[in-house]
């Protein structure tokens, strides 16, 4: 069963097709890889599915729930929540709150601290909680916007650009954890142009052009 | 530190103390001080000139003797340091004799006769002195009224108190309903009596309080310009001319001189006045100027936070108001506003009514700092990278968590440099009270260097306002430490 299903999507930005008719799908359990040169509208079309912006056509399904359908919102507010409450966000830019700590960046999402802690051991994180993310390097910030993400107990976890500023190293690490996710049954969608991390985890591949 | 701070600031202000006494020796024209809000002795008539009595009076004397008049509007608080200053050549201005203005001034002969009276509003139920028990009363700060009636039992059965500039404002009040009561001079109670009769709404309260005299006052040792004033006055006395402008401006001549020799009064000691009393009304003043502050920042902080964030919202009318509110509220005088807030708005909207003078002033200047706190959390707010916004989103963390743990502290550290500057400007600000009638901080001192002549108390008040600036800097700094985090 598809828990991401975009039919026909167009969105416009400034009168210009940003992206027309784009149909997509990803399945439970799987990576799907959306690729292509910059400036296509793959981050758009993230930003689109957690409803930081607006699409102008089509229809958007996700887990059964119509977010969009032939270009109308739906405007039942359960319902909303309910879809918003499936899918969760790894920004390019981690946008961490940088006026917290690492500890009060995850609190402050869901303040279970047995979850928190696993997490943390499971990142290799543990013993930074008293950091800011300032003080983190650029894999830790992101394996911190991960958990962050993770805590909220997503079942679509996306991924903007993920070793966008990454060393090799890292980038296993990243792999890794797109790997993991995967086997836990999450639904992993990767916005990238980072062929190596693609070789890395196999996924289905959509390539914008 | 502190004590050689205020030691230097002191002996800044030293300089001036000496008796300029040379002064319009030989000048041409005589600078007279006036309280130019004392119909009809001297006051703005509508074309925004200083006409009354006492300008006649001294334009005739000038012509006599053949000097000009230029008249100047002072605080009639502060008359003595103008004149010790060499600010003004004379007082001419309903100035009535008391020993200590004698001590501290050199007064010519009396010129005229007046008392204080009582004013209340026609239709108030008090019809002697007596019933003023449990009332409020306002005098002119600075007046004779309040040496010689303050010490009556008149003044102490009133509940309230209340010092003003100026004598039109104490009418004011009355006419307002701010006071019931207020103690002026009888010729400016008759004037406006006879003036308005057909809208006069006072009554005048009569009481066998003894007959004061007025007198014209220089600078000690100025004998030369004491004689001629004198002189002056004397011919035209003779010529009759007194008694027209007496009869021009109160219908009847008023003018007495040479009926009685003042001059040999006894001059008494310089200042009566200990030092801890002036002390202990800076310090109540000080108190003033405290509580002020504490609750414009208390609550204009949080409501400038609350009106940015309802501003947020982007609700179109919502913000046209708040935009037209700031837009009022810094386009106008804060001395403006405080005078609408106490005396305006009662008038158009009597429910809203604040008969609290401390309360109307604060309200006043609460609404006042709002409008910048809000323009400065504004600027805060717009400086968040728009990622953190959107990540409160896609995680979606509680509204309010988000505005507390995130939003504030954030915008907090931008723009605490702003807020300190605020909070350091209304320090400042919160001596503008003081036309409303509360004695602050600056308005004690004033008082303090009127009645001891020790000009080194502004250097103790500039001290004051200095150390609370710098407290306040100190626990800005601290406060931009604790958000010294990285970003």
């Amino acid at each position: 069963m598809n828990i991401i299903e975009v039919k026909n999507l167009s969105k416009q930005f400034l009168n210009k097709n940003i992206f027309r008719d784009f149909n997509f799908s990803a399945k439970k359990g799987e990576i799907t890889a959306i690729v292509g040169p910059s400036g296509q509208g793959k981050s758009t079309f993230l930003r689109i599915l957690v409803g930081l912006e607006k699409a102008d056509n089509g229809t958007i399904q996700i887990n059964g729930k119509n977010l969009l359908k032939d270009g109308v919102y739906n405007n039942d507010r359960k319902e909303i929540s309910d879809i918003f409450k499936d899918i969760s966000m790894v920004f390019q830019e981690h946008n961490l709150f940088f006026n917290l700590t690492v500890i009060d960046n995850l609190k402050i999402v869901k303040e279970d601290m047995r979850k928190i802690n696993n997490l943390l051991e499971d990142f290799g994180l543990a013993g930074k909680e008293n950091l800011f993310p300032a003080e983190l390097s650029g894999g830790q910030k992101q394996r911190l916007s991960i958990i962050r993400s993770l805590l909220l107990d997503p079942k679509i976890i996306l991924f903007d650009e993920p070793t966008s500023s990454l060393d090799s190293e890292n980038r296993v690490k990243i792999a890794n954890i797109l790997n993991k996710l995967k086997e836990d049954s999450y639904t992993v969608v990767v916005v990238t142009h980072d062929e190596r991390l693609l070789n890395l985890v196999d996924p289905i591949i959509y390539r914008i052009k | 530190m502190k004590n050689v701070v205020i030691i230097l600031i002191s002996l800044l202000f030293m300089n001036f103390n000496n008796n300029n006494v040379c002064l319009a020796k030989n000048k041409e024209t005589i600078i007279i001080g006036l309280d130019a809000d004392f119909p009809p002795m001297g006051f703005y008539n509508e074309k925004n000139e200083i006409v009354g009595f006492d300008i006649d009076l001294a334009k005739a004397v000038g012509k006599e003797m053949g000097f000009k008049i230029e008249a100047q509007p002072i605080n009639w608080d502060a008359k003595e340091m103008e004149l010790k200053t060499g600010k003004i050549d004379a007082i001419w201005n309903g100035l009535t004799y008391s020993e200590e203005r004698n001590a501290n001034m050199l007064l010519t002969k009396p010129y005229m006769k007046t008392k204080p009276v009582v004013v209340t509003k026609n239709d108030a139920n008090i019809n002697k002195i007596e019933d003023l028990e449990g009332k409020t009363v306002c005098l002119q700060k600075g007046a004779l009224a309040q040496a010689s009636l303050i010490s009556s039992e008149v003044c102490k059965n009133a509940k309230d108190i209340f010092y003003l500039e100026t004598m039109l404002d104490c009418l004011n009040e009355v006419k307002l309903g701010k006071v019931e009561a207020a103690v002026v001079d009888e010729v400016i109670a008759r004037y406006y009596l006879n003036i308005n009769s057909k809208e006069n709404c006072f009554k005048i309260l009569e009481k066998n309080i003894p007959a004061e005299d007025y007198v014209i006052a220089v600078a000690r040792g100025n004998e030369k310009l004491k004689n001629t004033i004198e002189e002056g006055l004397n011919k035209i006395v003779k010529s009759g001319e007194a008694a027209r402008i007496s009869e021009k401006w109160f219908g009847k001549n008023l003018v007495c001189f040479n009926e009685e020799d003042q001059s040999a009064k006894k001059i008494t000691a310089e200042s009566t006045k200990e030092n801890s009393d002036v002390f202990n009304g800076i310090f109540s003043g000080l108190l003033v100027t405290l509580k002020l502050f504490f609750a414009c920042v208390l609550f204009s902080i949080p409501l400038g936070l609350l009106i940015c964030l309802i501003r947020r919202r982007n609700i179109k009318i919502l913000n046209a108001i708040i935009d037209l509110y700031t837009l009022v509220i810094r386009g106008t005088p804060l001395l403006l506003q405080i005078f609408f807030i106490f005396y305006g708005l009662p008038l158009l909207l009597p429910a809203m009514k604040i008969s609290n003078r401390f309360l109307a002033g604060s309200v006043a200047f609460i609404i006042n700092y709002t409008a910048y706190f809000s323009e400065v959390f504004r600027g805060g707010i717009n400086s968040i990278p728009i990622g953190q916004w959107e990540a409160i989103k896609v995680l979606r963390i509680p509204k309010f968590k988000a505005i507390e743990k995130i939003i504030v502290p954030q915008s907090l550290k931008a723009c605490l440099p702003s807020i300190c500057n605020e909070v350091i400007t209304l320090v400042k600000d919160t001596a503008l009270i003081f036309t409303i009638g509360i004695v602050d901080l600056l308005s004690a001192t004033k008082n303090a260097v009127n009645i001891s002549a020790n000009v080194s108390i502004y250097g103790v008040t500039a001290a004051i306002y200095l150390f609370m600036c710098c407290i306040l800097n100190i626990i800005f700094k601290l406060l931009e430490k604790r958000f010294n985090y990285k970003s």
